[in-house]
């Protein structure tokens, strides 16, 4: 893995984590290995959205924590080093433009592929083909909706409640997933 | 072709996988009954969506709790259904109402 810090996404409680690696376990929510690659258009309209979520920086290596609580330990240094509060102010300019994008099928199965290959209890659909159409289907959502919106979620034209339809969502919550062991489009599914 | 507020209308959306496996399905009930469905795509028509919402409540807890496709609402009797899982059967049971 590149030593370049990236942007991940909580798909439980949409926490942003900006460093080098993910956090293991979301400092919010508690979930373990919950934490996506996002890219910063994503990142961005999170921190622009999520009020009421907190900006906390590693004292030591500078990744960045958005979240309703600071990371424990950093997941980047390893470092015990304290996550100190900074304001909103501070933390937009130490989020530094990143060299990497989501804005092609390609970038967006791979985020995906790294993702459950984090994660022991979650794998991709084996229909390929769905897949790739629901790669296109969130590309789509994000030029024509701004965010990588679910294709078989409907957005209620509220962005704060919306947050929830990134893809990943939360999955985990649905019946889909408790009932089936899938998520409502049938992309993630229980190993 | 039922006049509006009285039509079985089916919510779907473009890219949605099941949706597109779904097509075939709602073509051969729509034979098989001599009864015509309006097809409403939710993610490239504002329209629609606002339609799709304003039965949102009804719908929602049809799909589980969150407004989705592939979602089924029958006008004239306030029915739902929805999801990966509807087949011949439960299409007509939900235009019979």
């Amino acid at each position: 893995m590149s030593e370049k810090k990236r942007y991940w996404r909580c798909h439980v409680c949409n926490d942003i984590h900006f460093g080098v690696k993910p956090p293991e376990t979301c400092p919010t929510c508690g979930m373990r290995n919950a934490f996506v690659l996002c890219d910063q258009p994503e990142a961005d309209r999170i921190f622009e959205l999520a009020r009421d979520k907190n900006v906390w920086r590693c004292s030591r290596c500078d990744d960045m924590h958005l979240g309703a609580k600071p990371m424990p330990q950093c997941s980047s240094c390893a470092s015990a080093a304290k996550y100190v509060s900074v304001s909103r102010e501070e933390a937009g300019p130490m989020m530094r433009p990143v060299d990497y994008t989501l804005s092609a099928p390609d970038e967006v199965l791979a985020a995906w592929d790294e993702f459950v290959g984090r994660n022991g209890r979650i794998r991709l659909w084996e229909e390929r083909g769905s897949v790739q159409q629901l790669s296109v289907g969130v590309l789509e959502n994000v030029k024509n909706k701004g965010l990588k919106y679910c294709p078989c979620r409907v957005p209620l034209d509220d962005p704060v409640k919306d947050l929830k339809l990134i893809c990943p969502c939360n999955f985990l919550a649905q019946q889909t997933w408790k009932e089936h062991g899938e998520c409502w489009c049938g992309l993630f599914r229980k190993r | 072709m039922a006049e509006d507020g009285k039509r079985l209308i089916w919510f779907y959306g473009r890219e949605c996988p099941h949706c597109k496996k779904l097509h075939p399905v709602v073509d051969q009930w729509e034979a098989q009954s001599g009864i015509s469905i309006t097809k409403l795509e939710v993610w490239h028509d504002e329209k629609n969506a606002q339609l799709m919402r304003k039965y949102g409540e009804v719908i929602s807890a049809a799909c589980g709790g969150d407004l989705g496709v592939p979602a089924f609402y029958n006008e004239a009797t306030g029915k739902a259904i929805c999801g990966s899982r509807v087949d011949l059967e439960k299409m007509t049971s939900w235009a019979k109402g």
